[in-house]
């Protein structure tokens, strides 16, 4: 792989996975040790997290396809080799965070992904991407997930920062890309497409009204990563 | 295969791993600090041992140190689990706020990490291979500290090193049972582990000599210096600038 074209992406926005596409199957313990190390490079990598967790979906019937999409991580790597995370000193040091989800990206059980990440000012020190346990049935009900993955990981931080005595007064800002899901999740609107979702739902209100957590809208392309 | 090479490489060096050894076992000598067992012989449930061997890179991928390590069979070794779920995050929260306050972060190691955990229960292994002591062929060793691969391992090392930061004056954090804080007047002094990675850092260097000084004593320890290598993380410390990066790692592929 030395001699490789250097990409700069480290996936197909397009492209999607599923366990049986029909290509050739191929070793897999190549397969497993080549998303050990791209797993393995996550920890200081938040930007090629997602890419790596969606192909390590298919460890047990690696396909050629999928091991082309692992080769495009490479590649992509190789262009950014000297990436990594810059923590520095910055002028209001407070927690902040994203959270983002796609819709039905899992093709073979029709789960949405969720992600979010935590930054302090500067450099991001928390991150996370997931498969959701459960079918959302539409894009608010993705984001509304993601969302209640983030505030959980806020609840959790804030203690964290606490211990530390770096106290978090304010109510922590989580950046989501749906009007619809902060709408949902402050007032009980649009209640047709959400009378299903629960404790989620309550959950979302509840850290609002308390102020730990307040989801503030971000267009998607006003994203600073 | 690696075994075998392993075997020979550790006869090759004899002498120098004779001292490990005996510092292990303390077949003849009684009166060292680590000492790990005691020979005795028993009619007991015996578990196995065996030597796992590992080369331990550095950053640049250049050889740190030859490990031989003495495991116990038939366990699977535990630590390490949880790493990417809270470790990883906390790791790099520490090191957001130093960059943030300016302070610099130290790293400690404990040597034999868990053959300093002292064990609630009888244990009994088998002798190791090459080191069966002549004559006493039928004997067993009784374990008085953790060996690797010991499922009560972890849990003695932690029980051990959560007493001694509680003693000389640290705080759990009752959310990440890793992360312990010091206060002394207006400073602070906090405390991050990772079984026996230990990184320290604070707004007072005094206080973190003190602290290294307090750890030497009570356990084997090198002292790492500035955090530069930590868990195949290369980190470079600035004056309010923190970096992190995996590059050699990724020069792999």
């Amino acid at each position: 792989m030395e001699e490789c074209k250097v990409v700069s992406t480290p996936m197909n926005q397009k492209e999607k996975f599923s366990k049986e596409d029909g290509a050739d199957k191929i070793d897999e313990g190549y397969y497993r040790s080549l998303i050990g190390c791209l797993m393995y490079l996550t920890a200081t990598r938040p930007n090629i997290l997602f890419a790596v967790s969606l192909l390590s979906r298919f460890m047990h019937c690696a396909s050629e396809m999928h091991l082309i999409a692992a080769k495009r991580i490479l590649r992509y790597i190789k262009g950014t080799i000297d990436f990594g995370v810059k923590f520095e000193n910055c002028q209001e040091f407070k927690l902040y965070g994203f959270s983002d989800s796609d819709w039905a990206g899992s093709v073979d059980d029709m789960k949405s992904t969720s992600g979010y990440c935590f930054s302090l000012g500067s450099g991001m020190f928390s991150w996370c991407t997931k498969k959701q346990e459960i079918v959302a049935q539409s894009t608010v009900e993705a984001e509304f997930i993601a969302g209640t993955a983030a505030a959980n990981q806020v609840l959790w931080l804030k203690k964290v920062l606490c211990d530390l005595d770096i106290q978090q007064n304010d109510k922590t800002e989580i950046f989501v890309d749906s009007q619809a899901a902060i709408a949902i999740s402050k007032d009980p609107v649009c209640h047709g497409k959400t009378k299903h979702f629960n404790i989620k739902l309550y959950f979302l209100r509840e850290v609002q009204q308390s102020g730990e957590v307040t989801l503030v809208y971000c267009r998607s392309e006003d994203w600073s990563s | 295969m690696r075994k075998i090479i392993g075997l020979k490489f550790m006869f090759s060096k004899k002498k120098i791993l004779e001292i490990k050894i005996v510092s292990l076992f303390s077949i003849n000598e009684t009166s060292k600090p680590n000492r790990a067992h005691a020979i005795i012989s028993l009619d007991r449930k015996i578990i196995g041992v065996k030597w796992v061997f590992r080369t331990k890179l550095n950053a640049d991928c250049s050889i740190n140190k030859y490990k031989a390590k003495l495991v116990v069979k038939g366990y699977a070794q535990i630590f390490g689990v949880d790493y990417s779920d809270t470790f990883a995050p906390v790791s790099r929260l520490v090191l957001a706020i130093a960059a943030q306050k300016g302070w610099k972060v130290f790293q400690l190691d404990v040597k034999s990490a868990f053959l300093n955990g002292v064990l609630q229960e009888e244990i009994y292994v088998e002798q190791p291979e090459g080191f069966v002591v002549q004559g006493k062929e039928d004997k067993v060793y009784l374990l008085k500290k953790a060996l690797y691969g010991l499922k009560q391992a972890p849990r003695a090392w932690y029980s051990r090193i959560n007493d001694h930061l509680l003693n000389i004056g640290f705080e759990k954090s009752l959310s990440e049972s890793t992360l312990y804080v010091k206060h002394k007047g207006n400073n602070v002094l906090i405390v991050s582990l990772y079984v026996d990675d230990v990184l320290v850092t604070g707004d007072d260097t005094r206080l973190v000599e003190e602290f290294k000084q307090e750890m030497m004593q009570a356990f084997e320890m090198t002292d790492l210096g500035l955090m530069t290598y930590f868990l195949g993380i290369e980190i470079k410390q600035n004056e309010n600038e923190v970096f992190i990066a995996k590059k050699n790692m990724q020069k792999k592929y």
